[in-house]
């Protein structure tokens, strides 16, 4: 049996398995519905234009995000990497704002940027940034000294150097960190959208039908979308590296 | 000692399969040293592994010490050519050579004794406390050979040992098989592809054909013992057979 | 020399620290807003709400027993359970690779949920309170050290492995002394980051889940309009997140020896 095809039956069994103890009432389906209740859920909620909508500004929000983190990330890595010095001098400054969840800072952006969807977006590439900028610093200190030197003893110039030897080195490694910023910038937009009741977004919609009034058939929904959603995403991103980066082997 | 009877091995199957090893039959007698020699790729090592119960045996049959083979047997042990690979770098030398020892049922004090006896023979005593990153490559295979030894095997298999050691190195640690068989009486089957080397260590040397492996010749090598360096290898047997080694395996 | 340089280094960090810190001090005293306080203020705050006691406690007053130790505790136990269940499952499935395919689909589903959408329906299971908070903690950072696991276990050289086999190691043997050790760098990357994700989450459960700890007291802050407590909060959560992540590399760096000064030879 082929990989992809076990994944599948294992995904199958696991939804019967669901199924089955749902309708024993092994666990209680007020509180945690059977898989095909949620189905119907979802196909119910992609029915609605509003939440079609939502979904919409959601998928937007976490597009711009992740792009923004790249666009910030990459440069700044790349600057960073270079320089050990600049990267060293920074580090305690980065360890301390790294750790701060970007949750806990809502309120704060909030009063200074007002409500909006700009919020979870900024807030969403703070969390996200980090995964790019580590990846990218430690993805240029592990360029191979070999081609450095080779390309030295050629005497090409650093700029050359640096475009053609350590950037195709670096890419793999600034991908792998980008896939987990897609899944980090996601979950902050979610988050954000669920705990901020901003009303626009696929995690408000969640929180105000569902968790507000009780409805765990659209709780679990909402939990299935966004599940599906990420690792559709990452599926994608990890196809794309492996497609046109497989010769970085498993360094990355 | 080892009997390999009609041995033959395939890799793959339906139409990738693949004809590594065909019907190779040969014998090592306890007490000898035994090298296989082969161009490049012809299925040494594939014979060797199988040997060691590493591949599964599809046709003909293996015997150490009357016993037929399947699976890995209990007395024998292998000494790899990457041994920076072999050996659990977080681990000190001599935990290294314990490390088989452990499940043996054997006492602690009786394993340590064991340890230290086996690196006293490969002259590593003094780096008993050493990590493996510590040591340079030839200082590595014979922890390696230590380990080996400590086990007490009835066989010891070596794929390409010295392959990855330089010149100097590989004299000496030549001259330790040497040795190892003539004090510790060892049976050894070493595999290399260095036709020299082989005619040194060998009572006995198997040419093998390119792929599909077959057993071109089995040459006795009379060179008189205890053999030297310089001497042996600079005599007229010593240069007649590896002549007409090259020649076998060159053909 | 090598102990200068490395004081060196330490001194340009702390250094560029403080000058943050300065810049922070005049642009929260410029703009004079209620939700930023100053630094100065914010450490002001922060030694009243819990370094008001003796200093022969070092200074910890009773503050940090209904604050900081509950979030630290929910932290070390989330983080201890993910961890175990993380590296046991992670080797068992790079392990057995015929096992990792099937789980693949759905643990590939699993990691991409957003944890917090999780806290109403650990809610609904759990009720308020520190089992639901565990919960919450554990299923949101299982997940790196599981992945690191299960690629640190599918990364044991085939020649270890071989040599394994010639010498007849046992089962549990190889397990433990040798796909785990081998595996320990990779693992250990993981922890790091599922300890990050273990103190974020624990916030965002303390959030809507609790009635003490440091979340409970940010989002009580923020609610009553006590921005100062709600920021000393904040930068508790970092000084945290910094701490024990500078004490798990500590823990690493001596786990790892053997394995930074091999690839040192290499390099």
């Amino acid at each position: 049996m082929r990989k992809s095809v076990r994944g599948i039956v294992g995904l199958l069994i696991f939804l019967c398995l669901w199924q089955l103890a749902s309708q024993l009432k092994l666990i209680d389906p007020t509180f945690v519905p059977g898989p095909l209740q949620v189905a119907g859920r979802i196909g119910q909620l992609f029915g609605q234009a509003e939440f079609r909508v939502d979904f919409v500004a959601t998928v937007l929000a976490w597009l711009i995000a992740t792009l923004a983190a790249t666009a910030i990330a990459v440069p700044l890595g790349l600057l960073l990497g270079s320089l050990p010095l600049l990267r060293n001098a920074t580090s305690a400054v980065v360890d301390l704002l790294r750790p701060i969840p970007s949750v806990t800072l809502i309120p704060l952006v909030l009063t200074a940027f007002g409500d909006g969807a700009q919020i979870k977006i900024i807030l969403a590439t703070f969390a996200s940034i980090w995964p790019i900028l580590f990846n990218v610093i430690y993805g240029l200190r592990e360029v191979d000294p070999l081609f450095v030197d080779t390309a030295r003893a050629f005497r090409t110039s650093r700029l050359r150097t640096a475009l053609a030897v350590r950037l195709p080195y670096v890419t793999p490694f600034a991908l792998t960190g980008i896939r987990m910023s897609a899944a980090i910038s996601l979950v902050v937009i979610v988050s954000t959208e669920f705990l901020s009741n901003s009303g626009i977004g696929f995690g408000s919609f969640v929180v105000i039908n569902g968790e507000q009034s009780g409805d765990m058939a659209m709780v679990f929904g909402g939990v299935v979308v966004a599940g599906i959603l990420g690792a559709a995403v990452n599926s994608l991103l990890q196809g794309v590296q492996n497609r046109w980066f497989s010769w970085a082997g498993k360094g990355a | 000692m080892l009997d390999v009877i009609e041995f033959s091995h395939t890799y793959g199957t339906g139409t990738k399969a693949h004809l590594a090893i065909d019907e190779v039959s040969f014998r090592v007698d306890a007490g000898e040293i035994v090298c296989v020699v082969g161009p490049s790729g012809c299925g040494k090592t594939t014979l060797l592994k199988s040997v060691a119960g590493l591949h599964r045996i599809d046709k003909g049959e293996i015997h150490l010490r009357g016993n037929e083979v399947r699976g890995v047997p209990g007395d024998l042990a292998v000494v790899f050519q990457d041994y920076s690979r072999s050996l659990l770098p977080w681990k000190t030398v001599a935990a290294n050579v314990e490390f088989p020892l452990r499940d043996r049922g054997l006492s602690t004090v009786e394993r340590r004794s064991r340890v230290a006896e086996a690196l006293a023979w490969v002259g590593l005593d003094a780096a008993a406390g050493k990590h493996p990153a510590e040591l340079s490559g030839g200082m590595q295979q014979r922890v390696s050979i230590a380990r080996a030894l400590a086990y007490r095997p009835a066989l010891m298999l070596m794929d390409e040992p010295f392959a990855s050691v330089d010149a100097q190195t590989r004299a000496d640690l030549e001259d330790l098989v040497l040795k190892v068989r003539s004090s510790a009486g060892m049976t050894v089957l070493l595999v290399t592809h260095d036709i020299d080397e082989s005619v040194y260590l060998a009572d006995r040397v198997l040419v093998l054909s390119p792929s599909p492996a077959t057993v071109v010749e089995t040459l006795k090598v009379d060179l008189p013992s205890p053999r030297d360096q310089i001497a042996t290898r600079g005599s007229d047997a010593f240069v007649h057979l590896r002549t007409e080694i090259a020649r076998l395996i060159r053909r | 020399m090598f102990a200068n340089s490395k004081l060196i280094a330490f001194v340009q960090r702390w250094l560029v620290f403080a000058i943050f810190v300065l810049i922070w001090q005049w642009a929260a005293t410029v703009t004079n807003n209620v939700v930023f306080p100053t630094p100065l203020a914010i450490v002001r705050k922060a030694q009243q709400l819990w370094l008001d006691g003796p200093p022969s406690r070092l200074f910890l007053g009773s503050g940090v027993n209904t604050d900081i130790l509950p979030s630290i505790g929910r932290l070390a136990g989330g983080w201890a359970i993910a961890s175990v269940v993380g590296i046991v499952l992670g080797i068992a499935l790079g392990l057995v690779p015929v096992l990792a395919d099937y789980a693949g689909a759905v643990l590939a589903f699993m990691r991409a949920v957003p944890p917090v959408m999780l806290v109403p329906v650990f809610l609904v299971l759990f009720h308020i309170g520190t089992p639901m908070q565990l919960a919450t903690i554990v299923f949101g950072s299982i997940w790196p050290v599981l992945l690191n696991s299960v690629d640190g276990a599918r990364s044991v050289d085939p020649i270890k492995a071989d040599t394994a086999r010639a010498y007849r190691i046992g089962r549990l043997r190889w397990i433990v002394s040798v796909v785990l050790p081998a595996a320990s760098p990779k693992i250990f990357a993981g922890l790091r980051i599922n300890l990050a994700f273990a103190l974020i989450l624990m916030v965002v459960s303390e959030l809507v889940g609790s009635a003490d700890g440091v979340g409970y007291q940010i989002t009580n802050a923020e609610g009553t309009f006590d921005y100062r407590t709600m920021w000393a909060g904040i930068a508790l959560v970092s000084v945290l997140g910094f701490v024990l992540n500078r004490l798990l590399v500590a823990v690493e760096n001596r786990a790892l020896a053997w394995h930074h000064s091999t690839r040192l030879l290499e390099g």
